[in-house]
């Protein structure tokens, strides 16, 4: 089943919705959750959902903000459809291919080791162009079998922004802890997953992301804490995380028997470091080398205008100091040509 | 009495053209052109202004008229003659043209690496021309049936019918000289290949098409025909439609409708048609790679925009360049951004609520 948290979206959320009613997989259920979105998103989710009985619509009485109503979509998914096995988070401004779904579940219906299986996917702009060429290796953590190697392989290589879009088997989902009230909670979630299970990108292009705005911490602020934002706001996210996941593996045992208490402490050790590596990193396709020639050339550049600048000062202060000495000069040699007698 | 140089010539000659004339590929396009001009006859009683070729292609078409009277010279270097459709020439492809050889064989090598299993040469079958490259003819034409193809599966469109049980249907919206349909029954040949093109044009595809797959099953569409052409696909191979009979080209069922070079150079309201048809019929997919408006044709907006008005369009990208154009110098490692003006290969599924 699909999970929909929408908000403002009703330009882009007929397209969504209908490659989720394309999908070939015939076992399906979308569920749209309105976060009191003031366009005509609504009316587009109602209509659709009149349309297609495969569409379940509810709006929130109040807004939840953006984490808020990524857990309520969830909850609903679930209440109304308890024994469904498999769920996924859809943006209502993405689009997925009609055989996503078909794909991501083969590949979860063959591998009961997968908990998160994702595909690889086109960045599109409005109007469904792609927006720059992307080729890299799938991510697949069936390379390493423990915990620890997968955690830090997912803290370092996956990307969250395109795997909290996956597919996931619910049990997974629920002892993962979906959604905090954190900063950069699809990280947190996908490692967090990464710890129960192993992850896997099929390497086919079936999901193409509109990017509507790039990451902003800023707006995620804004976006997610309705209710005022919580005290751990300030402190850097890995940090935060890791605390969580100290207390999910440590005290609650969220991820027992496969990793017991004891590790916890460890793997909420290797989050915070690979996490906090990751974070410093610079982003992907610009090299560290670059960006401190980059910045080098900058630092050239403001030099060189602060020291023409000190130049042209100097040159406007040293004009009339020249000036008043030549007229002074003169002065001093005419009254010196015309003799004692003045 | 001994002939002199002149006649001996002029008796080789004659007997090669009358050899030519019994050849199978004449006698393919004698019964294509009496099917075209059949369509042609039928096509002036039609009113229908949406039908008529694009001021574009009505000077295109005026280029090679001569088709419809081609000696069996002509005939059997028919590739030579396509140029009217894809511009490319045979001069292009000698073997002292090094620098454009390499710059094609490390575009094929770059398809290649993408997807070797769907590359297929040109055939040397009616004048077909090209590099030769590891003992197969390439040209800008093969290698953009390749990345055609690549394209395709990229964009999830082969993997979903090759999943698909039974027979293929596939459309192709101006079949130019047949060389997709060469390429794609040559990989699935468990296809039904309907084009749908203007009657001159039909005179190149359906004659190369007949040549090079001597024993397929081939069926004409001309308006006013009815829906017999289209009855029990399963039967036929290549079903050769004209353009004026689409409200008649209804195939039972069809899995891929697809376009390549020509939306762009069509009116808005003739690419609306064909996007809208293929909806009506069912089409699950429908292919494009076309730039947004030819640089020649004022009668369309946008290419991409039209078709989203049935198909949800999605591009799919590829090499960093064109399909006509070399690839840069070190590509792989600085990749160039796309250019706007690009062709695109777009990919798309019907719309639920148009």
């Amino acid at each position: 089943m699909f999970g929909a948290p929408l908000y403002n979206s009703a330009d882009t959320l007929p397209e969504a919705l209908e490659s989720l009613l394309s999908q070939t997989e015939a076992r399906l259920a979308v569920v749209l959750v309105d976060d009191g979105s003031s366009d005509a998103t609504p009316e587009v989710a109602a209509s659709y959902a009149a349309l297609d009985e495969r569409i379940t619509y509810r709006r929130n009485e109040r807004r939840l903000g953006l984490v808020g109503n990524w857990r309520r979509t969830l909850e609903i998914a679930t209440e109304l459809f308890p024994d469904a096995p498999y769920f996924a988070w859809a943006s209502d401004h993405d689009v997925w291919h009609p055989r996503w779904l078909a794909t991501v579940t083969a590949e979860l219906d063959r591998s009961p080791e997968v908990v998160l299986a994702f595909t690889a996917n086109e960045r599109i702009d409005a109007s469904g162009d792609v927006l720059h060429l992307r080729h890299r290796a799938a991510y697949d953590s069936r390379r390493h079998d423990d915990a620890g190697r997968r955690l830090r392989a997912a803290c370092r290589e996956l990307v969250a922004g395109d795997a909290v879009y996956g597919l996931a088997r619910v049990p997974a989902l629920r002892r993962a802890g979906p959604f905090r009230h954190v900063l950069e909670p699809d990280r947190l979630l996908v490692r967090s997953l990464a710890v129960h299970g192993h992850v896997v990108e099929v390497p086919e292009t079936l999901w193409y992301r509109r990017i509507v705005s790039p990451y902003s911490r800023g707006r995620q602020r804004a976006a997610f804490f309705m209710d005022g934002t919580p005290l751990h706001a300030p402190l850097p996210a890995p940090l935060v995380h890791a605390g969580l996941f100290a207390w999910d593996l440590g005290v609650r045992g969220a991820a027992r028997p496969a990793v017991p208490r004891r590790q916890a402490l460890v793997l909420a050790g290797t989050y915070l470091w690979h996490a906090t590596a990751h974070a410093l990193e610079p982003p992907p396709g610009k090299s560290l080398t670059k960006r401190r020639r980059r910045a080098r050339k900058r630092v050239d550049r403001r030099r060189d205008q602060l020291r023409r600048a000190r130049r042209s000062t100097a040159k406007r202060i040293r004009r009339p100091v020249r000036r008043a000495r030549r007229l002074g000069g003169g002065l001093a040699n005419r009254l010196r040509a015309a003799g004692p007698g003045l | 009495m001994r002939a002199g140089p002149g006649e001996a010539f002029s008796t080789s000659f004659a007997s090669r053209v009358e050899a030519l004339r019994e050849e199978p590929a004449f006698a393919n396009y004698l019964t294509v052109r009496e099917r075209v001009m059949e369509m042609k006859e039928r096509e002036a009683d039609l009113a229908d202004g949406d039908l008529r070729p694009s001021d574009y292609w009505h000077e295109e078409l005026e280029g090679f008229e001569y088709m419809l009277d081609a000696s069996p010279l002509v005939v059997d270097k028919l590739r030579h003659h396509t140029y009217h459709l894809t511009g490319l020439r045979v001069y292009e492809y000698r073997s002292q043209r090094d620098k454009h050889r390499r710059a094609l064989a490390e575009k094929l090598e770059a398809l290649r690496e993408l997807g070797e299993d769907l590359a297929v040469p040109e055939s040397p079958a009616l004048g077909g021309f090209g590099f030769e490259i590891d003992g197969g003819l390439w040209n800008v034409d093969t290698l953009k049936f390749l990345e055609c193809s690549l394209a395709l599966r990229r964009g999830g469109v082969l993997p979903a019918l090759v999943e698909r049980p039974g027979r293929l249907a596939v459309w192709e919206v101006g079949g130019g000289w047949g060389g997709y349909a060469h390429h794609f029954k040559t990989l699935f040949p468990d296809t039904t290949y309907l084009i749908t093109d203007l009657p001159e044009v039909l005179l190149f595809s359906a004659t190369y098409l007949m040549t090079v797959f001597p024993d397929a099953r081939v069926r004409f569409h001309a308006p006013g025909d009815g829906a017999a052409a289209f009855a029990d696909l399963d039967e036929v191979d290549f079903v050769f439609a004209s353009n004026t009979a689409l409200a008649e080209t209804r195939p039972a069922r069809l899995d891929l409708a697809l376009n390549m070079v020509s939306f762009q150079e069509m009116t808005t309201a003739q690419v609306r048609g064909y996007a809208r048809h293929a909806r009506e019929l069912g089409c699950p997919w429908l292919y494009s790679l076309n730039r947004d408006r030819s640089h020649y044709n004022v009668e369309i907006s946008s290419v991409g925009q039209v078709l989203r008005e049935s198909y949800w369009m999605h591009e799919v990208p590829m090499l960093p360049v064109s399909y006509p154009q070399p690839l840069p110098p070190k590509w792989r490692k600085r990749r160039p951004a796309p250019a706007p003006e690009r062709y695109k290969h777009l990919v798309g599924w019907p719309r639920l609520h148009p």
